[in-house]
């Protein structure tokens, strides 16, 4: 066997983010990918490796710390396939027992090393290590309370046909029982039907136990390393034969991953069993791609770019950047972990000010003070204020261009025709000339609309693509193509708030990052906006496209300085950026913007969206066309511009509404103590116990108990306001088997405690709050 | 170019339509059920029954009866009981009055049930005019079931209450608003 002698150039090591599991919990695991190249690039390995939140930190830096230590060294001819990696220089196994961090970070880099050998070499790890075809089966874990009855069902279940005839169950290594479990699971076991027992091996654990019960299990995870795994397998198989060795992994991670668990498992003759992950179905699945020798194929850097968070790369110490983006407290986007829910702002922004909220639903609340007679409400974005008139006006974009056009504001060329009437659009069409644009009349967010059409074929496409959609019943709109810059302005029927220009996404090339590098840099920028975090650039056929018209590939190196063009139109969600620019707008922009907002009766205040080409400069100077008025506005947009002043929207227009009731909002406070109440099924369910656990890993202080009647839970918290708001909006949805009705917050004036505790009714068991009540 | 289609009006749309010329509004259709009427100077766009003064807010607390029973109740108005009521009453509330009613209530209580429909109908943000449905349970409870900002149960009756409740909605929205 020949390995490739190669010097490791390049050390890339990328996190990204994994799912929660369901909405009601605040910790995730993360991805840790690590990319080696030698040769100047010219071969390349990839590993991976998995991590929970609160080991995240330190498995970066024990990753950050091993690449750097390897860009250099070399990969040597002649090594041993059983443990290549003994002759990189500074790699050693990671010690028993080792933290999970750095167990993830070991496992993954040595993946990537070993990839990288066999590639180069040419070779892969049925060459090196031989193939064999072991069993493939679930596991269940045996629990800690109550095995006997356990067993007893699953055993009653292979016998009805309900579970296989054979069953893995794996016990934890210290299981306290597990002679006694043996025996039961011998008396049950016959020659159709059988129960193994297994025990987990922990990193330097089990082997002892193993020999009480069929065998042991092992993971790479566990013991970060995959080759320790595979050597401890060979070395368990050779001095207890008759033990049954099965692999397991987490069922978290992506195809890698999985790939690893499978050529570990099919190149080790010492394995029986490859346990088979139950996945959790929204991790990202195929994160490279096939079609090279070693241990997985290339790294597919366009969809990891959706989901990376952060990287560390050896080859550079910082990226050329675009001029410095705007940076946020960053604490809001981790502490809402399934983004920043869109009432979020303006609920912290309410209790701030010292009102009370009380929330219905996730998208229903409103906030009351005693100076104001009628609350301020709010159904997501829109306030009690906007009428359901107005929103069926502004939703719907032919009935917005009768309302715009008679009121003397400025729509695009064309017209509002019935569903079906394909004649007479092409007839106009042949009138408006072209480009065109065509959409559904009662469309959103861009669904079924078609641009830049050019042609009488593309336009029956485009008339094809309304008529298979959902949308479309309400007729067509037929426009031709405008041109400028995209601006939203926030306003109501009195002043302007916030003017955006939305711009295409593009990266800036540095002569040695690719195009896709340049884009997951960019992208991990990006989630440092909480709005804009939520709007990654996607790599998707449109991108290769606009691309290709500039001469790139999403493997071109664009040369230092070259900015490269993502989009052809300024859609945030096409890597587009934002920047205020409300305080250099025009006057008669302003003007116009209040005038749109008021041609729709019942809008307290919408976003109205405007082409132009210059929003310092008169309208009446240039091309200016209103394009559409919306009734949702996405209000985090202005508070977290990429570039220039970030707006306070939330704030100003709660200001607003309490001034038509004779009310002066009090100056923000932050730290916030609030009394909160939740109602509904709220006892029973471990309520408590999963809000001391929220409110620990958000640093909020204060105490939960039950409520004076058995619907309701009381809880005091004291900290940031971002922070409060975080654990109050968590706190909706509650643990598993909650289901809350109604939460209210009211502002609280004493606090004392450094901690977050349970307080316990007189007579209640301590416990009670751990397990239920 | 064409800019506005032609429909077949609802039947709530309608009304309100046959209300607002009746008071001398200037009504412009704009779709089976969106109008545009202006009078004196107003202006309010009606989608169905539903004017300027009705909100989503209001629309999407009265969808879910549990979050409104708590929401009444922290209003301290009287909510209808478990177990079938004795008589029940859709009241159509507009502004402060209540314009129509429908079922039969015991003797000697309507005031009482028009005035709990009433707060009912006014403690909720964004909601003008709406049909409260009480219930009354034995021996004097009253309270309410339901609130329906949509006021549908007037919208079907065209020959009965409803030109009244839409009456009542369209001075209140463009003579009172």
């Amino acid at each position: 066997m020949t390995w490739g002698r190669r010097t490791i150039t390049r050390i890339t090591a990328i996190s990204y983010t994994g799912p929660l599991d369901g909405k009601r919990r605040l910790d995730r695991a993360y991805g840790l990918i690590v990319r080696a190249e030698a040769g100047n690039g010219t071969v390349e390995g990839i590993g991976e490796a998995t991590v929970g939140s609160a080991d995240r930190d330190a498995a970066w830096a024990a990753i950050e710390d091993m690449i750097r230590r390897l860009v250099g060294t070399r990969i040597s001819r002649g090594i041993d396939p059983a443990g290549p990696l003994d002759r990189v220089a500074g790699w050693t196994s990671p010690p028993k027992k080792a933290p999970a961090g750095l167990r993830a970070a070991h496992l993954a880099v040595e993946l990537a090393l070993l990839d990288l050998a066999m590639t180069a070499a040419k070779t892969g790890p049925k060459d090196v290590w031989g193939y064999h075809s072991p069993d493939r089966t679930p596991l269940l874990r045996l629990p800690l309370r109550k095995p006997e009855s356990f067993l007893r069902d699953l055993t009653n279940q292979q016998r009805s046909g309900q579970l296989p005839a054979h069953i893995l169950v794996e016990a934890r290594a210290g299981h306290p029982d597990l002679a006694r479990i043996r025996a039961l699971v011998d008396s049950v076991n016959d020659d159709d039907f059988r129960i193994s027992i297994i025990v987990r091996m922990g990193s330097g654990s089990g082997i002892d136990q193993a020999e009480q019960v069929s065998g042991i299990s092992l993971s790479p995870d566990r013991m970060g390393s995959f080759l320790a795994a595979r050597n401890t397998a060979i070395r368990l198989k050779k001095q207890f034969p008759t033990m049954l060795v099965a692999l397991s992994a987490s069922g978290r991670g992506s195809d890698i991953t999985r790939t690893a668990i499978d050529v570990l498992g099919t190149s080790t003759p010492a394995v029986d069993l490859i346990v088979e992950p139950s996945r959790r179905s929204s991790w990202p699945d195929q994160l490279m791609v096939t079609g090279r020798a070693g241990l997985f194929g290339a790294l597919d850097l366009g969809r990891l770019s959706a989901v990376a968070d952060r990287i560390s790369d050896t080859a550079t110490k910082s990226l050329s950047e675009r001029p410095a983006m705007n940076t946020y407290d960053d604490e809001i986007t981790p502490l809402t972990p399934h983004g920043v829910p869109k009432q979020t702002l303006v609920e912290i922004e309410a209790l701030k000010a010292g009102l009370s909220t009380r929330r219905y639903g996730s998208q229903l609340f409103l906030a009351e003070h005693p100076a104001l007679a009628t609350p301020i409400a709010f159904s997501g974005p829109q306030s009690s204020l906007t009428s359901v008139a107005a929103g069926r006006i502004a939703q719907h974009k032919g009935l917005t261009r009768h309302v715009l056009n008679a009121n003397g504001l400025p729509t695009a060329p064309g017209g509002w025709f019935p569903a079906k009437a394909t004649t007479d659009i092409i007839e106009a069409a042949a009138e408006l000339g072209f480009p065109l644009v065509v959409k559904p009349a009662d469309g959103i967010q861009g669904h079924a609309v078609t641009t830049g059409i050019r042609s009488i074929r593309e336009l029956k496409a485009a008339l094809k693509r309304i008529s298979t959609s959902r949308y479309g019943s309400d007729g067509i709109i037929l426009e031709s193509m405008v041109t400028g810059n995209d601006y939203r302005v926030l306003a109501t029927p009195t002043e302007v708030i916030s003017v955006v220009r939305r711009d295409p996404g593009f990266v800036i090339g540095d002569g040695q990052h690719t195009v896709v590098e340049l884009i997951l840099h960019a992208n991990i920028g990006r989630r440092r906006n909480p709005y804009l975090g939520r709007h990654l650039t996607r790599v998707d056929d449109t991108t290769i496209t606009v691309l290709r018209t500039q001469g790139f590939t999403l493997t071109s190196v664009p040369p230092a300085g070259t900015s490269v063009r993502l989009a052809q139109v300024a859609n945030l969600s096409q890597g587009g950026f934002s920047t205020e620019v409300l305080e250099s707008t025009h006057p008669s922009l302003h003007e116009l913007a209040i005038r749109a907002v008021s041609s729709i009766p019942g809008l307290p205040y919408a976003g109205i969206d405007v082409f132009m080409e210059d929003h310092t400069k008169p309208i009446d100077e240039q091309e200016v066309t209103i394009i559409e008025i919306n009734h949702n506005p996405a209000l985090m947009l202005h508070p977290y511009p990429m570039y220039g002043p970030p707006r306070n929207v939330n704030r100003h227009l709660l200001s607003a509404f309490a001034a038509m009731q004779g009310h002066t909002l009090e100056e923000p406070r932050d730290p916030l103590t609030v009394h909160f109440s939740a109602f509904g099924k709220v006892q029973g369910v471990g309520y408590r116990r999963w809000m001391v656990d929220a409110a620990k890993q958000l640093g909020v202080t204060g105490w939960v108990g039950n409520g004076r009647s058995p619907d309701m839970v009381e809880a005091v918290f004291h900290g940031r306001a971002v922070r409060v708001a975080a654990l109050i909006r968590l706190a909706f949805n509650g643990p598993p088997g909650a289901k809350v009705v109604e939460t209210l917050i009211e502002p609280f004036d004493h606090h004392a405690t450094s901690t977050f505790v349970v307080h316990r009714q007189e007579g209640e068991r301590e416990g009670n709050g751990a397990r239920g009540a | 170019m064409p800019e506005v289609r032609e429909e077949q009006a609802t039947q709530s749309s309608e009304l309100i339509e046959a209300a607002a010329r009746e008071l001398g509004a200037q009504v412009e259709r704009l779709s089976r059920d969106v109008l545009i009427c202006s009078y004196r100077g107003r202006t309010v766009a009606f989608y169905g029954m539903a004017g300027t003064t009705s909100g989503r807010f209001g629309r999407s607390l009265c969808r879910n009866a549990a979050a409104l029973a708590r929401y009444l109740a922290s209003r301290r108005i009287p909510l209808a009981l478990d177990g079938e009521p004795t008589a029940s009453s859709d009241v159509a509330i507009v502004g402060d009055q209540a314009i129509a009613a429908n079922g039969t209530v015991p003797p000697g209580t309507e005031r009482v049930v028009a005035e709990v429909a009433r707060s009912a109908a006014r403690a909720v943000p964004g909601i003008q005019y709406a049909t409260v449905t009480i219930e009354v349970h034995e021996p004097d409870h009253i309270g309410v079931r339901s609130i329906d900002p949509k006021l549908r149960v007037w919208a079907r009756t065209p020959e009965s209450d409803g030109p009244d409740v839409a009456s009542a909605v369209v001075l209140l929205e463009l003579a009172h608003g």
